[in-house]
């Protein structure tokens, strides 16, 4: 099989005196769909475009296939981009479009010259070639009717198929995709979502795919790199990256609505307390008294008000709103303690409803240790267990 | 998976560094070096008549014709060559008649033509695209179109020699209606509305909303309009035919067959002198001058 | 539907009323959109269309400035025209500062933006170098043309003698004065079009670069042929329709340094409708020229409109 790898070894890239990338490192295996997670300003595209060519890195060093890519050209990377705007050549057909890769690479100089070109023995050959595969390729994207058109008259998931169809023809090592599907309404995103990972599937190339949309990231990847001001803050699956965040960013970043981030107290012993309600939850090894207590709404669970539930290590809140979202409901808590006002975010299913919906309302919040992850004051996970059962299953 | 990195590690820094240098850094080099020639000479040719004139201006007669090329500067012959320009026409009356008439022209241009764009951007009123169709049509027209009759009715009614017949012809410029107007109506309807409801009248809507987001449009227009009046011969030449109200270029005119052309060092002066106040607003309206340009582009 | 009928029955009560307030409300409006626009109609009227009629109707006279009597000649005037040999003389002349300074012009400037595009450091000290000529007084420019090319005098003269050359007469020979006006034409309107030609360079989405970067497009003779040049096609289009239009009225230079001369060779139409009528005061030849003129200028202008339409490529 063809070595399709891409390694990143400590790039570094500042524009003027701002460092935008940091000492990266990645290592991407054949085939693989790794997706560049981000908020905007991470570096993310930076960094795509050092592996494409269209950057150089300051220090640090690409490799793809194998071989050191960074004295070549970005078209002799034997790498395919499709870019957020698409970029299509919009004084040329479709079909030219998707040419055009093919006409750079199999023709001279002089095959190729402007109008005197044709007459260069072999030229009209080659392009008879071309414009097979060309059809062949426009016939995978169901865009074989669009080849006469120019890209103004083409609807948006139009054009992108096309910007698909000019990265696919040149069978690339590697696919790199920069924020694809942000230009497209909402609807077709979702279908152009599935067909992309098809695709990848089909062809069995190396897709590095970036995006700020974690639902994109979670939906489409093998693998996701978060990244954070120009650092890879964590690499891993999308269940890694979702159930066992390393860095309370990556916790905020990924999942809707977000995290709840609350603050926890340690004491000499170890042991985690909330609000100052004691959890059943024990640091390893740490010496942090103050930490922060990430929990994803749905972790938390909640019900009516009774006053026996606190002592059984229930919290306290008012409900402030509910949204129906129809398979599942999102209740937002205010809760007041000594430290000041938060607000909490608790998602569950409709039969767990039980008489909640009074605004205003107080209700109880119980907390699954299992399922919480402790940071410390600057963000770094810490390790930590749950301990006997939880309050969750004492409750009901 | 083999990283690939680890095993040549070594020549990798190599490797980059010889990326950064050569064989695309060099040619880049090259054809910097090249592009930068290319500029440079294009760059002389087209500075050589501002800057052949400022030497001659700062010569004595004889030298002007003994060592042309010198760049020995006298700077009291300089200064003799300057107030000798002053002197031997009237070089300050044609410098402020300028004024007044670029000045003239552009006060009435944007009164008129402010209240005409406003009216065919956001008021609806019957004969609107007739009148705009006349706009694109005077678009095309140049002054000397209309310049025989215009020139009669002057004549006619003895108003040859004065600022009204220099001015007269530009009062509409169809250029500023145009312009405006397309600058007017991209201002957002709701916020007119929204004015209308406060009992804002059309009058203080075009005053206190529409036009201070107008501003660079009225900018760039005003530069546009003092550098082509400014610099006009044609109109001038026709209805002046006295001293008193020569305009800059007609006055350089004068004074060159005045002078009968023998005096170099103070030909070169007048020239400096009338065109210096244009260049110097160029230099500290760069923008506006650059951006009066592109907006022609929109025509 | 149901909407429908529901203001149906509400119209039917206060219809006459709604259809009243509807025409003072309209009337309003046109009655302030009459104030606004008044002046301007009023001056487009009196500056524009009006003396574009009375030249019409002057063509078809004999009138002379001064002179009590005057008749209908008919097409005279034209017949005269069309056998006049100094009127084709004057189109010839016209039509060659045309052909030279439309083609220097616009491909100078398009050749002085690609390289004034690339630079980072010194693009503002290059836009306003070629843009001083624009600016420049073209009278008092045009003088100091006269002196460096003078046949006698000039410093360019001199250095060709120096380097044992012989003189160039720029402006007294009559083969080279109407190119010597032309490359002052070309001269002064670099600027302006080098200045159109940035921002349509500016205009171009930097993506497209990268694009063909990736499909091996990177540089030299591809990048400028598949991409720069049909790309830059409309302001291309639109840059040279209106050097064009300004070429065609070339006035000043000739009035300057060769009223018309050596032998009526820099005779050009606007020169020559400028003596006719304001120097021999033949007004109704000169209408007839002025009507020449503006039939160039509209078709130019006609082009210049088709093309409008098609300037974008999106």
């Amino acid at each position: 099989m063809i070595d399709s790898t891409i390694s990143l070894s400590k790039i570094v890239k500042k524009f003027d005196a701002t460092p935008v990338l940091r000492n990266v490192d990645l290592n991407i295996e054949s085939g693989e769909f790794l997706t560049l997670v981000g908020p905007s300003g991470c570096g993310k595209s930076t960094l795509l475009r050092i592996i494409a060519g269209l950057e150089m890195q300051d220090t640090g060093s690409v490799f793809i296939g194998g071989r050191s890519v960074d004295h070549l050209r970005p078209k002799q990377r034997d790498v395919a981009m499709v870019f957020q705007s698409y970029a299509l050549y919009p004084h040329m057909t479709v079909a030219e479009n998707i040419t055009m890769p093919l006409l750079m690479q199999r023709m001279s100089f002089a095959q190729r010259f402007p109008v005197m070109g044709r007459w260069v023995p072999g030229s009209q050959h080659i392009q008879k070639n071309i414009r097979k595969e060309v059809e062949t390729v426009a016939e995978h994207l169901h865009i074989e009717k669009l080849l006469e058109r120019k890209p103004g008259q083409l609807s948006g998931g139009q054009r992108q198929r096309v910007a698909l169809g000019r990265a696919m023809v040149r069978r690339p090592l590697a696919f790199l995709m920069d924020e694809p599907l942000s230009n497209l309404d909402a609807r077709l995103r979702v279908k152009m979502r599935t067909e992309l990972a098809e695709l990848h599937q089909r062809l069995g190339t190396t897709f590095i795919y970036v995006t700020h949309d974690q639902v994109e990231a979670m939906t489409m990847s093998k693998r996701i790199a978060v990244m954070m001001d120009g650092e890879i803050v964590q690499l891993g699956t999308p269940d890694e990256v979702y159930n066992d965040p390393q860095d309370i960013r990556v916790a905020q970043f990924i999942g809707s609505p977000p995290i709840n981030i609350l603050p926890g107290e340690v004491n000499s012993a170890g042991n985690l307390s909330l609000f100052g309600v004691e959890c059943r939850y024990r640091i390893n090894g740490s010496n942090q008294k103050n930490v922060k207590i990430g929990v994803r709404p749905e972790d938390l669970q909640i019900s009516e008000f009774k006053v026996g539930l606190i002592e059984r290590g229930g919290l306290r809140g008012w409900l402030r709103r509910l949204e129906n979202l129809g398979n599942e409901y999102i209740a937002h808590i205010d809760m007041d303690c000594d430290d000041g006002h938060w607000q909490i975010a608790v998602r569950f299913p409709p039969e767990e409803l039980n008489g909640i919906g009074q605004p205003g309302a107080a209700v109880n919040i119980f907390l699954n240790e299992a399922k919480i992850f402790v940071f410390s004051e600057t963000g770094d996970r810490l390790s930590g267990e749950a301990m006997l059962q939880s309050a969750v299953e004492k409750a009901s | 998976m083999a990283t690939p990195f680890r095993s040549s590690n070594a020549d990798s820094d190599v490797l980059l560094n010889k990326a950064k240098t050569t064989p695309a850094g060099g040619a880049r080099l090259f054809k910097r070096i090249g592009a930068h020639t290319a500029l440079l000479i294009m760059a002389a040719i087209v500075l050589l008549p501002f800057i052949w004139m400022l030497m001659t201006s700062l010569k004595d007669p004889t030298e002007i014709f003994d060592t042309p090329f010198s760049l020995r500067f006298d700077w009291e012959k300089g200064v003799e060559n300057y107030i000798g320009a002053f002197n031997a026409v009237p070089m300050i009356t044609f410098m402020i008649n300028g004024t007044v008439v670029v000045l003239g022209i552009l006060m009435v241009q944007l009164v008129t033509s402010i209240g005409a764009a406003y009216a065919l951007a956001k008021i609806e009123f019957r004969g609107k695209s007739i009148l705009f169709a006349f706009v694109v049509f005077a678009l095309c027209i140049p002054v000397q179109v209309p310049a025989l009759p215009l020139y009669l009715g002057l004549a006619n009614l003895g108003l040859l020699n004065t600022y009204f017949a220099l001015m007269f012809p530009w009062f509409l410029s169809a250029f500023a209606i145009f312009l405006f107007r397309q600058f007017f109506k991209s201002f957002p309807d709701e916020i007119i509305s929204a004015a209308r409801l406060d009992g804002f009248t059309e009058f203080e809507i075009v005053t206190r909303l529409v036009l201070p987001s107008a501003k660079p449009a009225i900018a760039a227009f005003s530069i546009f309009s003092i550098t082509a009046h400014w610099n006009d011969l044609y109109w001038p030449l026709i209805v002046i035919n006295t001293v008193d109200y020569m305009t800059p270029p007609l006055g350089m005119m004068y004074f060159r067959d005045a002078e009968a052309g023998t005096n170099y060092g103070m030909l070169m002066a007048a020239a400096a002198i009338i065109t210096t106040p244009l260049l110097l607003m160029f230099l500290f309206a760069q923008r506006q001058f650059i951006q009066g340009i592109t907006m022609t582009g929109f025509k | 539907m149901n909407e429908v009928s529901d203001t149906a029955r509400f119209s039917t009560m206060e219809e006459p009323n709604i259809v009243e307030i509807r025409r003072i409300i309209q009337k309003r409006a046109s009655i302030t959109g009459y104030a606004f626009a008044f002046p301007a109609t009023l001056l487009l009227a009196v500056i524009i269309l009006l003396p574009i009629a009375i030249v019409i109707f002057l063509s078809a006279t004999d009138y002379t400035l001064g002179a009590l009597n005057w008749s209908f000649v008919g097409l005279t005037n034209y017949e005269k025209l069309l056998s006049d040999a100094v009127f084709w003389r004057s189109i010839k002349n016209t039509f060659l500062y045309v052909v030279i300074v439309v083609p220097g012009s616009v491909g100078l400037a398009f050749l002085l933006a690609l390289l004034v595009h690339e630079r980072v450091h010194t693009k503002r000290l290059y836009e306003i170098i070629f843009f001083l000529p624009v600016t420049g007084t073209l009278v008092a420019m045009a003088i100091v043309w006269q002196f460096l090319l003078h046949s006698r005098v000039g410093p360019v003269n001199l250095l060709l003698l120096e380097n044992g050359f012989e003189r160039i007469g720029f402006f007294t020979d009559p083969n080279l004065a109407m190119i010597s006006l032309a490359m002052i034409g070309i001269w002064q309107l670099i600027g302006f079009n080098l200045i159109l030609f940035l921002a349509g360079l500016a205009a171009i989405p930097k993506d497209i670069y990268d694009a063909a970067a990736l499909d091996g497009v990177d540089g030299g003779i591809d990048k400028l042929a598949r991409i720069t040049w049909p790309l830059l096609g409309p302001t291309t289009m639109f840059v040279t329709i209106t050097t064009s239009i300004t070429a065609f009225q070339v006035f000043d230079t000739v009035a300057v340094l060769t009223k018309g001369g050596p032998r009526g060779s820099t005779d050009v139409l606007l020169y020559q409708a400028y003596l006719e009528g304001f120097q021999y005061f033949e007004i109704g030849y000169a209408a007839c020229l002025t009507l020449v003129f503006l039939t160039f200028i509209l078709l130019l202008s006609l082009v210049q409109v088709r093309f409008f339409d098609k300037r974008v490529h999106y």
